[in-house]
């Protein structure tokens, strides 16, 4: 029995292999030109959603690398902030430390002390972004009055107003003279001093919140920095410098002006330790986020590395597949070739 | 007399080479057509001594033949699920174009990290809004391919049961014509491959199985039994129109009575369909509406009292059925399509970005819905717990066919995964359907076709057997002029 061989079935061959092999050389060259499978989603079935989770991973890493910038600016301006807040307390701390009592001198101290409360509502509105840093949550307010401003402000009210409740008379009276050192301390520390905490120091100087900014640094982690206004350490500077400003320093008897520089250099000397743990804070916030940003950069380089190995290709291997192809498909035009010319009516 | 029996076979000779080269010459002009068998003449002898023509065959291997035409049908079914779900993976895309509802949702995450980071920034969430409302565009655009892939499938459904029925007509005319002339026996084998041809036809639209019967009569049935043609055709219809809702079947196919449910017995182009129509196409749907639920549920927003009492509300993400939140795990069919930014959030639509922020989106000045009580401009909780939200894991449908406890994104991106595993491996199993296809095409066209070098080498032998014949009939005519010349 003859094995026979149809004339079409041999025709049809050679073409649709020709035709399969071009296909195949086209998407290997375009492999090689773009290192990444012709088509992702073929080869890698459902491994492709593997990929795209890694891709948005990616994005992810980008988005808070991007977010935490933003936040190691606001830190570093807070922290040179509070550098400056600092200086400002340790010369103020200096000034109070016996100064004299004539005239002069104490005009002199008012007024470092009216400059120096200028220079600390000024550092404290400092902003990063368009936010103001030292507000807590309430960033867009400036977070500290100021003070001296005309119309007086509530705070300046409000300290007048103690001053007045405690002594009977204002600031400016000449009755401040016959007040006691015993006296002027007890004010300071009863009266004077409440006004600076709680409800009074939010409702009359502070427009800063309680809540901290709370930021979100990499994908399980948030960090809250809580350094404001509200501060102890800042708020007894601003207590020890408006107690300078408006208990009639002026004019006080010399024991008693004694006794009020004895307890402002208290004051500032602890707004010093204390502004320096506020630092202390920021710095412990700014390590956070600069180690949590070499994590995360580490661990985007590996995601970039994985999603690229299974999307991309072998670049050496896509190559030689290139070659042989090539090779093949000429081969398979040769042949082609040749068997169509191989025909009996060539011979009749 | 001697001379006249030599006289006679040579004409009889005479007579069967021409007719046997006229069918070379038939197979000669056959030798393109796929279909076309190749053709031989059956001699015999005769009382006489000579030679007579009784048949003309066609080369036949039926085994070969129904193989082909099963392997023909399945590459069909695979090629159309194929394209189908090429279609259907357009809105994925690359990983590297990052143009999948995953991506995008990925996006918006991105750009409610960027608006935590300045909580007071009016464009940071103007920004957020803005890739919000690029998910639900993606997401309705995703949609409206999957109806269009399915309306399309209900379609070629439609047209493919028209020509087959067409086909099965037409076959039963060939079919009557080769009984008959089995019946009187005349020579039916160009008949015989109009029906084979009409059987490829038939089989590229639907898995069916030819059997014949006494007197050369064919009947077809589809494999799971069902009959197409039996001495006529049956009857094959869509019934009814393609549902308006998404995710409901569409119009089933009924041949000889029996509605066809299963795509896979039904086998063909017409069964790779109904798979995508019915099957692939609505898991996807349902795939898309199962993650518009979850960005809806995910975005929700709930009575921030220390004892709730009131229901939760939708909030960045609503829908028609809005503010009540759809349950979990219930799949609603077309949630993907009508899905929509929340219009008291969208700055385009007359609203105020910065709800994102405070929340109480679902319900604007609603103390109870507001999450940011001390109404603090650097508040970022709300931003940063839809953040959490999006990948927080929630109940998913089963019907999804996807996992279910898992958070939004991840859902997203496991569709993208199941998406492009069934084109792989549909894919991968077309191509093997191809080649089997194509060798087992060849392996019968090598058993039953013309080779025309073998049919020029007939023609010489036949020429060279004429002109043997014509010798005989001069020399007996030469033999007979001498004897009448003796006679004379």
């Amino acid at each position: 029995m003859m094995t026979t061989v149809s004339t079409l079935a041999l025709r049809m061959a050679a073409l649709s292999s020709m035709a399969a092999s071009q296909a195949r050389l086209a998407s290997a060259s375009e492999e090689v030109s773009t290192g990444r499978h012709h088509d992702v989603g073929l080869v890698l079935g459902p491994a492709t959603g593997h990929t795209v989770e890694l891709r948005m991973l990616a994005g992810e890493l980008d988005a808070i690398r991007r977010t935490n910038a933003l936040v190691d600016q606001r830190l570093a301006t807070m922290q040179s902030a509070l550098g400056a807040v600092s200086e400002i307390a340790q010369s103020f701390a200096d000034a109070t430390l016996s100064p004299s009592a004539d005239e002069a001198a104490r005009r002199r101290l008012v007024d470092d002390a009216r400059g120096k409360l200028s220079a600390l509502t000024g550092l404290l509105g400092a902003t990063s972004n368009g936010a103001y840093v030292f507000g807590g949550e309430n960033s867009t307010l400036h977070p500290l009055g100021d003070y001296l401003a005309s119309p007086q402000p509530a705070a300046r009210l409000a300290v007048q107003a103690a001053f007045s409740a405690e002594f009977g008379f204002g600031t400016n009276d000449p009755s401040v003279r016959t007040i006691s050192a015993s006296a002027i301390e007890q004010y300071l520390d009863g009266t004077f001093a409440a006004l600076f905490s709680g409800p009074t120091w939010q409702a009359s100087f502070s427009k800063a919140s309680d809540r901290p900014l709370v930021d979100r640094i990499a994908p399980e982690e948030t960090i809250a920095t809580r350094v404001s206004v509200n501060d102890v350490g800042i708020r007894g500077l601003v207590a020890g410098l408006t107690a300078v400003i408006d208990s009639g320093t002026e004019s006080l008897s010399d024991e008693a002006f004694s006794a009020l520089t004895r307890n402002v250099f208290g004051m500032a000397s602890k707004a010093i330790s204390e502004i320096t743990q506020s630092r202390a804070a920021v710095g412990l916030s700014q390590n956070r986020v600069t180690r949590t940003g070499e994590r995360l950069e580490v661990q985007t380089a590996r995601i970039e590395h994985e999603f690229g190995s299974l999307e991309g290709i072998d670049a050496a291997e896509a190559i030689t597949r290139m070659n042989m192809l090539s090779t093949a498909l000429q081969a398979s035009y040769a042949s082609t070739a040749r068997l169509q010319g191989m025909s009996i009516l060539d011979y009749l | 007399m001697s001379l006249t029996i030599a006289y006679n076979i040579a004409r009889q000779g005479l007579a069967s080479t021409a007719l046997a080269t006229s069918v070379a010459s038939r197979n000669i002009s056959n030798a393109s057509d796929p279909n076309a068998a190749r053709k031989d003449t059956i001699v015999v002898g005769n009382a006489i001594g000579g030679i007579r023509f009784t048949a003309l065959v066609g080369a036949i291997d039926s085994a070969l033949f129904e193989r082909s035409v099963q392997t023909g049908s399945a590459e069909r079914f695979l090629d159309a699920v194929a394209r189908g779900l090429e279609r259907l993976s357009s809105f994925v895309g690359d990983p590297q174009s990052n143009a999948s509802p995953a991506a995008q949702i990925g996006r918006l995450r991105d750009a409610l990290q960027l608006a935590a980071a300045s909580p007071e920034d009016g464009n940071a969430a103007r920004s957020a809004i803005a890739a919000a409302s690029e998910v639900v565009a993606g997401l309705r655009s995703a949609f409206a391919t999957v109806q269009d892939v399915r309306q399309d499938a209900n379609a070629a459904i439609i047209e493919g049961t028209a020509r087959l029925g067409s086909l099965l007509a037409e076959f039963g005319e060939v079919n009557d014509r080769i009984v008959q002339a089995s019946a009187t026996g005349r020579e039916v084998t160009d008949d015989v491959d109009q029906r084979n041809a009409l059987i490829r036809d038939i089989a590229a639209l639907v898995d069916v199985r030819p059997m014949l019967r006494e007197r050369d009569d064919m009947t077809l049935f589809l494999a799971n039994g069902i009959t197409l043609f039996e001495s006529g055709p049956r009857e094959v219809a869509v019934v009814g129109n393609m549902a308006s809702l998404p995710g409901q079947s569409g119009p089933p196919i009924h041949i000889d009575g029996v509605e066809l449910s299963s795509a896979s017995d039904l086998g063909g182009s017409l069964g790779g369909l109904l798979e995508l129509r019915d099957g692939m196409a609505v898991i996807v749907g349902r795939q898309l509406d199962e993650l518009a639920r979850g960005l809806i549920a995910a975005t929700a927003e709930y009575d921030q009292a220390a004892t709730p009492v009131l229901a939760g509300i939708t909030g960045l993400f609503t829908y028609p059925g809005g503010p009540s939140v759809p349950s979990s795990p219930t799949l609603v069919d077309g949630l993907a399509g009508s899905i929509s930014v929340n219009p008291s959030v969208d700055p385009q639509l007359g609203g105020n970005p910065l709800l994102l922020r405070d929340g109480g989106i679902g319900s604007p000045g609603n103390p109870a819905y507001l999450y940011n009580a001390t109404g603090a401009s650097g508040y970022s909780g709300r931003l940063r717990g839809l953040i959490a939200a999006l990948a927080a894991p929630q109940s998913f449908a089963p019907a999804a066919q996807l996992a279910s406890d898992v958070g939004a994104i991840e859902f997203a991106s496991s569709s993208v995964g199941w998406i492009e595993g069934e084109r792989s491996r549909i894919s991968a199993g077309l191509e093997d359907a191809r080649i089997v296809n194509d060798r087992t095409v060849a392996a019968w066209q090598n058993r039953v076709g013309v080779n025309v070098d073998d049919e020029m080498a007939t023609l010489i032998s036949l020429q060279r057997s004429y002109q043997a014949s014509t010798r005989i009939i001069s020399a007996v005519d030469q033999m007979l002029n001498s004897l009448f010349e003796a006679t004379r």
